[in-house]
């Protein structure tokens, strides 16, 4: 097992580099789920491997339709094949099978999702809808949040310096990443199931942590 | 270790899928204290829907510990859960006390106001009686929501409104004008169904309305009340 997720995180990174930047970040989500896997947490490891390869065949439909990469495709397929034998599950269909909901976050302040190429506000995504009440999808924006506030960063000290000199600046990034982070980390964790998250969101509108626009997304406020 | 048994049953997608670069942490590194925080909050909304109240306030209570809530809006959710014990308790002023929290630090403070509205509704039932002021907040809701509720539309934030006229109806024992609501509800879906896939697709979200359904028929049977929507998180 370990072995072969070695050789996954290998044929990932291998398929990524040919890519942008941005794709190669997959690559390093899967080594990095992968990492913590083989760090040898009972019962994480099929969890893990689930989970990325959910993004990536979200992905992967989002980059087939704009026919982005004909190597993305591969990489799916060579994935499926390295993985499948160890984990018995059926990868075709995941989007209707494995999933209860889909949940998507984004930042306001993230330059990524300019132009919705890549995140902001999405209607309808691989069988999941805001208007399918079997197959939810889940909008939520976070104000003030930027690529890199969703997940606590651990740059080293040396690298919140070269980023941000000026000392007022980088504390208010650093708390800024602090509290945005957390709070995704609350949402992930309430997103086991849709009537936890509804009720999650549900009341940090009533905090006025969090209210909905018209379009149903939940807007975040927490800064 | 206790298996943190939530990564497979989501998706996230957007910029969250993105962002894992070589210098940042990956999800599962979550803060114990916050796992354990929402944690305590599952296991209470989990005993909360069976009907075990005083085991689901215990946890709820645990989960505000100081220690395991590092900013104020991540008490929100067992904050939440213990108004909404209360109001299935039928323990209104309790309900209204647990609200106070909600207007604190609070800049727009419409959301709590309306959800103290519709418990000083209850109150009124309670102590006198006359339906009317429950039926006219369930009025108001249906008025203030009617865009993103049936007839007209559902998104995946109706729910939590129309579980709240339901309960609403459940406390008064209005059990028609809960099972007329759900029917119109059901219909709703059916018609998009037929719009999308050209026939009608039940799933577990049907599968829900028909449990609540089925309880107000027991309820309405029985002569009973407050039954239907007890298994409801909202």
């Amino acid at each position: 097992m370990a072995q072969a997720i070695v050789n996954v995180a290998e044929a990932f990174e291998n398929y990524v580099t040919l890519r942008n930047g941005t794709l190669r970040t997959l690559a390093q989500t899967a080594v990095s789920f992968l990492g913590q896997a083989l760090k040898g947490v009972p019962g994480m490891i099929s969890n893990a491997v689930d989970f990325f390869i959910s993004q990536l065949d979200i992905f992967y439909q989002v980059i087939d339709k704009t026919a982005l990469d004909q190597k993305m495709k591969e990489m799916y397929e060579n994935l499926r094949r390295l993985v499948e034998p160890y984990t018995g599950y059926n990868w075709t269909n995941l989007a209707s099978t494995k999933a209860g909901l889909v949940v998507n976050i984004w930042g306001s302040k993230d330059q990524l999702t300019k132009g919705n190429i890549l995140g902001g506000y999405i209607r309808e995504i691989g069988g999941y809808s805001v208007n399918d009440r079997n197959k939810p999808l889940f909008n939520i924006e976070i104000e003030g949040a930027n690529h890199f506030d969703y997940i606590k960063n651990v740059r080293s000290a040396e690298d919140w310096i070269k980023d941000f000199p000026d000392q007022v600046q980088r504390i208010q990034a650093q708390q800024k990443n602090e509290t945005i982070s957390q709070f995704v980390a609350q949402l992930i964790l309430n997103s086991n199931d849709k009537d936890k998250l509804r009720a999650f969101l549900g009341q940090q509108i009533a905090t006025h942590k969090a209210h909905l626009d018209s379009s149903g997304t939940w807007i975040v406020t927490i800064l | 270790m206790k298996r943190i048994n939530f990564i497979p049953k989501i998706m996230l997608l957007g910029s969250m899928s993105m962002i894992l670069g070589s210098n940042l942490v990956c999800p599962m590194d979550f803060d114990p204290a916050l796992v354990q925080s929402v944690r305590l909050v599952h296991e209470a909304q989990d005993l909360e829907v069976q009907g075990n109240y005083d085991a689901a306030l215990k946890k709820y209570n645990a989960a505000l510990d100081p220690k395991l809530n590092k900013y104020r809006w991540e008490e929100a959710s067992a904050r939440g859960g213990i108004v909404n014990l209360y109001i299935k308790m039928s323990q209104y002023d309790k309900a209204l006390q647990a609200m106070d929290w909600f207007l604190e630090d609070n800049r727009e403070p419409t959301a709590a106001l309306e959800q103290i509205k519709g418990i000083k509704a209850l109150k009124q039932y309670q102590d006198s009686g006359n339906p009317e002021p429950v039926s006219e907040h369930i009025m108001l809701l249906k008025e203030e929501y009617k865009k993103i509720l049936p007839p007209q539309n559902w998104i995946v934030a109706s729910d939590t409104y129309i579980f709240t006229i339901l309960r609403l109806y459940d406390k008064i024992g209005d059990y028609d004008s809960a099972m007329a609501y759900i029917d119109m509800c059901m219909e709703y879906f059916k018609k998009q169904d037929i719009q999308k896939y050209g026939k009608y697709k039940p799933g577990k979200a049907d599968q829900q309305y028909l449990t609540i359904q089925e309880g107000f028929k027991k309820d309405k049977a029985a002569h009973t009340k407050g039954n239907a929507t007890k298994g409801l998180l909202i």
